[in-house]
């Protein structure tokens, strides 16, 4: 199943994409010359200084919450980097590499999943295969979870490369200033939802590919959802948006509530919607492929 | 003794949203007893393939019951599955892998080790092109390829449809040969085809289906003899006197053309060149009236054509 064409061609793709996006990055990272941190530290004494004196004579302008004092207030307000034109590549960014690259792994594993039996359905080998095992059930999960277990390891695989080649470009050409504990649960967080999508999206594109028989079909289906039903729903039902893919998708992967505090759901509870509408859906498909002829 | 496929009132209806309901077998019953090769005719359409696609519960049938070595092919076929080879139309396996490649994945889902596989390959007679990626085959390499997967797990029964499709001459008289030796090793070979000579030169016995339904079946020479009384073709330069000669000899026969018919077992051929030549009347021609198997079939399916 590895070998499958899409599989490698897609690995692949993603591969070269890594190490072309590795080398903008590294080539765009440029750490400060001395001069330069000279001259951004005398900037940064005198910002801090003007600051200092400007929080003191009116604290409440600035929202300066209480028990802190106006250097420290300053102090974490002006950095040095913000004085010497900052060009390092900051690993603490990874988070947000990770939320943009979610919706290539996203669409990838939407292929991936609808090529693992529609392009069984489109060549005739799932007949020859039913003539070997013709309890239907027992190929359609395996196949499911081939496909799952496939596109889940991939996503993981593919980001911790990414990860990798850019931690190592922010060790040598950038910084990995703020990445502690609580960055490194936050980034493997997103990592780990992101493949979840993914795996999400691989087991729509089965159910529909199983149920429509082809690869085409089910990529169709799933765009046209996306792209013009819930957009139509956004526009048409305002109050159904809670109830959307796309949104809940957002939501579950960012895990900011506050910015989608209309859904009225947490993280959790777009997890299990997404869920349930992947089980609805699995089950339709088990059902289509248990029930329907091969002709 | 029940037979190793059994089909009792096998009834197969699709429904298609643009072309209505087509009824693919209508009350089929057969029975194919254990060992040799049974041929499954007839023509484009009357069902044979949604038959076997019945018998290997890729086809969900709409009445009637298929039973395949004892077992109830709805719920009893993967206790079975293991025992029977088949092909159903044209094998399709993966293109870009080898032939061998596609024979050891499936061998995998019946622990089949590689050394069957190089043994089938060998049999079919694609040891050679054995690593060459499916794709880069002709289509008798493919068909080649499918009976070799049919073959692979060593099984009781085959089940091939139109395993002679698209094979040159010499192909066709491999799968001819192959056919035979696996009858003739106690196997049970259910093959459909339309190549009635090739049929008749193989099956044991055979079945011909029309419109759905089985028109006639049993042993192949009893089909054959069902269709017409067999008979002597008889040649002479004067047909009047040879007709004279046997209508007196009191022999059944027909003017058929400038030859005459005679109503005679062959076995009887002697009887008849001896009132010829009582009367001075020589032979240019005496010859068997065969019946081949293409003459029964449209004969058979000729008579259950539409109404």
């Amino acid at each position: 199943m590895l070998a499958r064409r899409l599989v490698l061609v897609f690995l692949l793709m993603a591969l070269i994409g890594i190490v072309l996006g590795g080398l903008i990055v590294a080539v765009n990272s440029r750490r400060p010359s001395a001069s330069d941190l000279a001259s951004a530290r005398q900037q940064l004494e005198q910002s801090r200084a003007a600051c200092e004196q400007e929080v003191r004579a009116s604290p409440e302008e600035y929202g300066l919450p209480p028990g802190v004092k106006p250097d420290g207030f300053c102090r974490e307000t002006l950095r040095l980097e913000y004085f010497f034109g900052d060009k390092r590549f900051h690993l603490s960014g990874l988070r947000n590499v990770f939320l943009g690259t979610s919706f290539i792994l996203t669409v990838g594993g939407l292929l991936l999943g609808a090529s693992f039996i529609g392009a069984e359905w489109h060549a005739g080998t799932l007949t020859t295969l039913l003539t070997w095992e013709p309890r239907r059930l027992r190929v359609f999960l395996a196949k499911l979870s081939a496909a799952v277990v496939v596109v889940f390891l991939l996503a993981l695989v593919l980001q911790a490369i990414l990860g990798l080649v850019l931690a190592a470009i922010a060790a040598l050409r950038g910084t990995t200033e703020g990445t502690g504990g609580s960055w490194l649960r936050s980034v493997s967080g997103v990592a780990l939802r992101s493949a979840a999508l993914a795996v999400m999206a691989a087991v729509i594109g089965f159910s529909v590919a199983t149920i429509g028989r082809n690869t085409a079909a089910a990529l169709g289906t799933a765009l046209v959802y996306l792209a013009v039903v819930e957009r139509l729903i956004e526009a048409l039902r305002p109050p159904w948006q809670r109830w959307l893919v796309g949104n809940n998708s957002v939501l579950f992967l960012t895990g900011e509530r506050d910015a989608f505090r209309w859904l009225n759901r947490s993280m959790l509870g777009a997890a299990a919607l997404l869920g349930s509408y992947t089980v609805a859906l699995i089950v339709v498909a088990l059902v289509a492929f248990r029930e329907r002829d091969v002709t | 003794m029940a037979g190793i496929i059994e089909v009792e009132g096998l009834r197969k209806e699709y429904r298609r949203l643009r072309r209505g309901r087509t009824l693919a077998v209508d009350g089929l019953d057969l029975s194919v007893p254990e060992g040799g090769v049974f041929g499954f005719l007839g023509p484009n359409g009357a069902g044979k393939t949604t038959t076997i696609r019945c018998l290997l519960g890729l086809v969900r049938p709409t009445g009637g019951r298929c039973r395949l070595l004892g077992a109830d092919v709805r719920t009893g076929l993967h206790r079975v599955i293991g025992r029977v080879g088949s092909i159903v139309e044209t094998p399709t396996l993966y293109p870009r892998f080898s032939g061998r490649r596609n024979l050891q994945l499936l061998g995998r889902l019946h622990g089949i080790g590689k050394d069957r596989v190089a043994d089938v390959l060998e049999r079919v007679g694609l040891a050679d092109r054995a690593g060459d990626p499916v794709k880069t085959y002709s289509f008798g390499m493919r068909q080649r390829l499918g009976i070799g997967a049919a073959l692979l797990k060593d099984p009781e029964v085959l089940i091939l449809d139109e395993p002679a499709n698209g094979l040159d001459p010499a192909g066709i008289v491999e799968v001819r040969e192959l056919l035979r030796s696996l009858g003739r090793e106690g196997r049970t070979v259910f093959v459909s085809s339309h190549i009635l000579s090739e049929v008749q030169q193989t099956a044991d016995r055979v079945a011909i289906l029309s419109r759905g339904r089985c028109v006639a079946a049993g042993p192949v020479e009893e089909v054959l003899a069902g269709g017409r009384a067999r008979g002597l073709i008889v040649r002479l330069e004067d047909p009047a006197a040879g007709a004279e000669a046997l209508r007196a000899a009191g022999m059944p026969f027909s003017m058929d053309g400038d030859a005459l018919r005679v109503a005679v077992s062959p076995a009887d051929a002697a009887t008849v060149t001896r009132a010829l030549a009582e009367r001075g009347l020589f032979l240019t021609e005496l010859r068997p009236d065969e019946v081949d198997l293409e003459t029964v079939f449209l004969e058979l399916t000729k008579e259950t054509g539409p109404s």
